[in-house]
């Protein structure tokens, strides 16, 4: 498989420069891939976090996570 | 390259851009420093998070599509069809290294000369247009802080960055746009390109997304959150001051040969610089005006709101705004006054609209932003009434032609300010929000915007800091209750 430079003896009749040309498409559709498969796991993700955010202050009420604003901590100790 | 003085244009431009992209990072700097001083402790680093990731994702997507959309679209392709833009394809070779001279299947519908070119300055053009992408998207995301989700936030962004913005920028901030050929449409610094879409696409989700959690008493009396920093937002707007030196500089063509490049006569060569619509300015008269409107927006900013920080820095932001749609051509003291006149129309509509529609717009978007532009396009078509819109057209105006194309008018501006704002800002960023809304991908539970967005999932900013109540602290314990 050729990186495709083999000398830059001959600058002006050069075209693309960057290793393995002619997969752009290949390339193209796993960005395309890695976009929206980080959207799927960034939403699941984000729900996770509120759905066990919940559960923590229906455990401990919500005066209670009120009370350790922005304290993570001690929210999730209870205290 | 061949030719010397081609070369020098080219490489000189090439470099221009790049600078520019430079300086355009720091408003999204700005933004970031604004609305974490904006959002209360317990939303800091969830407001961060959410602006900053929406580069990644502009970027990618600006990549795959955006970029292409400005070179397809200007045509209307309902009515004018799709034009061809080899170069702007994902997959296209000229979206990578290049050193422009070996033709491929991708660019033999080029000239050698554009294949030249577009090696050279595709990325860095690409760069300048994908920042103006950033601070659209970014303008949304100040809105809605303290209760959007990141998820959703995300995907408001790559429409409004990726595809709404740059179809309005192919219709009406391109020489070849129709807005531009046919209505005479002309916005040299965006104030509706950019601004007035974004202010639009603010609103748009605002409607859907709703206030946050103690923003109206129970009369609907509008209270007054108190921000984390009012330090911090001040220095935000000051960077995105400094970023926008950028911008302007990127919206310009820096050196072309306006006898042979754009009028396409011969005769002797006269470089200029233009705006993107090929037609002539200087960076150095766009300087005169840039601090000018600056300076009209500071000082009415600081009247109207007697001095209160916020509102005075916000005024010389919204000055520049108001001002960008004719500042390429303005005297400066014109500048001035316009952008005087666009801050009190800021001011006076974000209060308005609160109190009417209790919108709850957290850093004052969509009036800095949305209303200012609005009204600096449309007085734009007041005070440039007359000028050639452009000096290539092969259309007739709508609103009256000179010189043989469209020329800017005051009914073209409007129907292009409400086109920007409500059409491809409110509604599509309305809809969107509503399926988002819909499938519960929008707004955070409830129980954590009370407990704030950083509570579970981040932890406290300033961990080694006190915590101190404010009023809303009440506010929420009473809406905890069920209040």
């Amino acid at each position: 498989m050729s990186t495709n430079v083999e000398s830059w003896s001959d600058l002006a009749s050069m075209g693309a420069v960057y290793p393995f040309p002619g997969i752009e498409w290949a390339l193209a559709l796993a960005g395309v891939i890695i976009w929206v498969a980080w959207h799927i796991w960034q939403i699941q993700s984000e729900n996770g976090e509120y759905d066990a955010a919940l559960r923590r202050y229906n455990e401990v009420g919500l005066d209670q996570a009120l009370d350790h604003r922005g304290r993570h901590d001690a929210v999730m100790e209870g205290r | 390259m061949s030719g010397q003085l081609d070369s020098l244009v080219v490489i000189f431009t090439e470099f221009y851009y790049w600078v520019t992209v430079v300086m355009m990072f720091l408003i999204h700097v700005g933004f970031c420093v604004y609305e974490v001083g904006a959002s209360r402790r317990k939303n800091i680093q969830h407001t961060l998070m959410k602006n900053t990731m929406l580069i990644p994702l502009v970027t990618i997507t600006f990549f795959y599509f955006g970029w292409w959309i400005y070179f397809a679209f200007p045509h209307f392709p309902l009515i004018g069809g799709f034009l061809d833009a080899p170069f702007a394809l994902p997959w296209s070779e000229l979206m990578g290294v290049h050193m422009g001279g070996a033709v491929s299947v991708q660019t033999e519908s080029l000239t050698a000369d554009d294949t030249m070119f577009w090696a050279r300055i595709n990325g860095v053009f690409w760069a300048a247009f994908l920042l103006f992408s950033w601070t659209t998207a970014s303008i949304v995301s100040g809105a809605v802080i303290e209760r959007i989700k990141t998820q959703g936030f995300v995907l408001v962004a790559v429409l409004v960055g990726s595809v709404t913005w740059i179809i309005d920028a192919a219709w009406g901030w391109s020489w070849n746009g129709w807005m531009v050929q046919l209505w005479g449409y002309h916005d040299a610094y965006a104030s509706s390109v950019v601004h007035g879409i974004a202010g639009g696409s603010a609103l748009g989700v605002l409607a859907v997304l709703g206030p946050r959690l103690g923003k109206f008493a129970p009369d609907g009396t509008p209270r007054d959150i108190p921000q984390n920093s009012p330090w911090f937002v001040t220095v935000g707007l000051f960077l995105i001051y400094t970023g926008f030196w950028g911008f302007y500089a990127a919206c310009n063509i820096p050196i072309i040969d306006f006898t042979s490049g754009v009028m396409g006569t011969e005769g002797e060569a006269f470089f200029t610089a233009t705006n993107i619509y090929l037609t002539p300015t200087s960076l150095s008269g766009i300087t005169f005006n840039f601090l000018m409107s600056l300076s009209g927006g500071l000082l009415a900013g600081y009247l109207i709101s007697r001095g209160n920080p916020f509102w005075s820095y916000s005024g010389g932001l919204a000055g520049i705004i108001t001002a960008s749609a004719g500042n390429d051509l303005y005297h400066p003291i014109e500048a001035m006054i316009v952008a005087m006149v666009g801050v009190w129309i800021a001011y006076k509509m974000h209060y308005w609209v609160e109190r009417k529609f209790k919108i709850d717009d957290a850093v004052g978007a969509v009036a800095v932003h949305g209303y200012a532009g609005f009204a600096g396009t449309v007085i734009a078509g007041f005070l440039l009434w007359g000028y050639p819109s452009n000096v290539a057209g092969d259309a007739m105006g709508w609103f009256g032609n000179v010189d043989g194309v469209a020329q800017i008018n005051p009914l073209g501006q409007f129907l292009g300010a409400v086109l920007m704002f409500w059409g491809l800002g409110f509604i599509p960023c309305w809809v969107l929000a509503k399926v988002l809304d819909g499938l519960g991908w929008l707004r955070v539970p409830r129980e954590v915007e009370l407990a704030g967005l950083d509570t579970h999932d981040y932890g406290d900013a300033f961990p080694y800091h006190a915590y101190r109540d404010t009023s809303m602290e009440e506010v929420d314990r009473e809406l905890a209750k069920g209040g």
